[in-house]
């Protein structure tokens, strides 16, 4: 076997070893199986009755369009840029890459609680500590279609938008921003976005909070 | 055998199987179910085949197939992959090189991405792995090898972008 072929088989083995479990898989397929039969006879009875209204009934245009016009609906208050690197056990879907099963990291959920930026230094800091990079690992648990994922910056929420020096938000990376405080960043792609807060430290207090 | 028992003896492995095959947590545990739910609307017909768990198996993987096939149209596999690290000795340098290959897998085909699983996950041999996939064991070979190619591609450093330090 050659080099990629022992990497896969050990991909795949600590792969497996995170597949979820259903405590009844034999009740619940039973129940999908029956589910299925029902729906698939009920449903062949909803289409007859629909063809048969249709046939009947000429539903004025608009009369049940309920899309509501959104250009008066209220932007939601910035929230204030506030984080805190949680240091626990990585959800499920962020373990791709650790060997143990349930790893300890420091990270840093966004605000959908989609993304996770794990903090391979602890902490980051502005400047980077010489001995400690900003490294950082973004795990997403849900891609979305559009994956030219953008990431730009603001120092508390509401500063200058910043983009220089910040990476592609997924996989590993090197996050340097240009002073301490909170950051925000916005990770956009076209059709969403999303927040995650970062504290960045100055190296020394970076240092004092290993 | 009786439908509880099966699922009591190899229902954790088509859990693993699934995982490995999609990398999804939702999608694996519906497609268990899927392929779980139809063999036991036939599991009179199921039961007496000489081998039940690859009828399943092979349900499994044609739902998953048919799943990316479906989702091909609205998403795309991650393309370029991020910098890396180019220091030695780092432990974060293992956990970045198996998210990796985990990510590097999202873009194989799932065909490929199949061959490989139940080649070097199931350790099925390339007759096994065509009887699950309805396919030739040529196809089979093809997809192996095309799929390594396009692994050793993105995993080779010299393809990656070179890190800030």
């Amino acid at each position: 076997m050659n080099e990629l072929e022992d990497q896969l088989a050990s991909a795949f083995e600590r792969l497996a070893e995170r597949a979820p479990h259903h405590p009844d898989l034999a009740g619940t397929a039973r129940r999908r199986a029956r589910r299925r039969q029902v729906s698939t006879v009920t449903g062949l009875a909803v289409a007859s009755v629909a063809v048969v209204v249709t046939g009947l009934l000429v539903v004025p245009n608009g009369l049940f369009n309920d899309s509501k016009d959104t250009s008066d609906v209220a932007v939601a208050p910035v929230t204030p840029c506030r984080t805190s690197v949680t240091k626990t056990v990585l959800p499920e879907w962020a373990r791709g890459g650790f060997s143990e099963p349930e790893p300890v990291m420091p990270f840093v959920t966004s605000a959908s609680g989609n993304v996770v930026a794990i903090l391979f230094g602890n902490q980051l800091s502005s400047p980077p500590r010489p001995d400690v990079a900003n490294k950082v690992l973004w795990v997403w648990h849900q891609y979305p279609a559009d994956l030219n994922i953008r990431a730009s910056a603001r120092l508390d929420g509401t500063g200058p938008a910043v983009t220089a020096g910040l990476p592609t938000p997924a996989g590993p990376s090197y996050v340097d921003l240009p002073s301490p405080g909170c950051w925000r960043l916005t990770l956009s792609w076209t059709g969403g976005s999303d927040t995650i807060d970062l504290r960045v430290l100055t190296p020394a207090e970076a240092a004092r909070r290993p | 055998m009786e439908f509880e028992e099966y699922v009591a003896a190899r229902g954790r492995a088509l859990e693993r199987y699934a995982f490995v095959l999609s990398g999804d947590w939702q999608r694996s545990q519906d497609l268990v179910q899927i392929a779980l739910a139809k063999a036991y609307r036939h599991w009179r017909r199921v039961a007496k085949a000489e081998h039940p768990d690859a009828y399943v198996r092979r349900i499994l993987t044609t739902s998953y197939l048919d799943w990316r096939r479906r989702r091909s149209s609205t998403e795309e596999p991650v393309g370029d992959l991020p910098e890396q690290s180019a220091d030695g000795g780092d432990p974060a340098d293992q956990v970045v090189l198996r998210d990796e290959l985990l990510r590097a897998l999202t873009v194989l085909t799932p065909q490929q991405r199949a061959v490989l699983v139940l080649r070097h996950y199931e350790a099925y041999d390339d007759a096994a792995i065509a009887a699950v996939l309805g396919c030739s064991e040529g196809t089979v070979r093809s997809h192996a090898t095309r799929g390594a190619q396009r692994l050793r591609a993105i995993l080779d450093p010299t393809n990656l972008q070179e890190g800030p330090r």
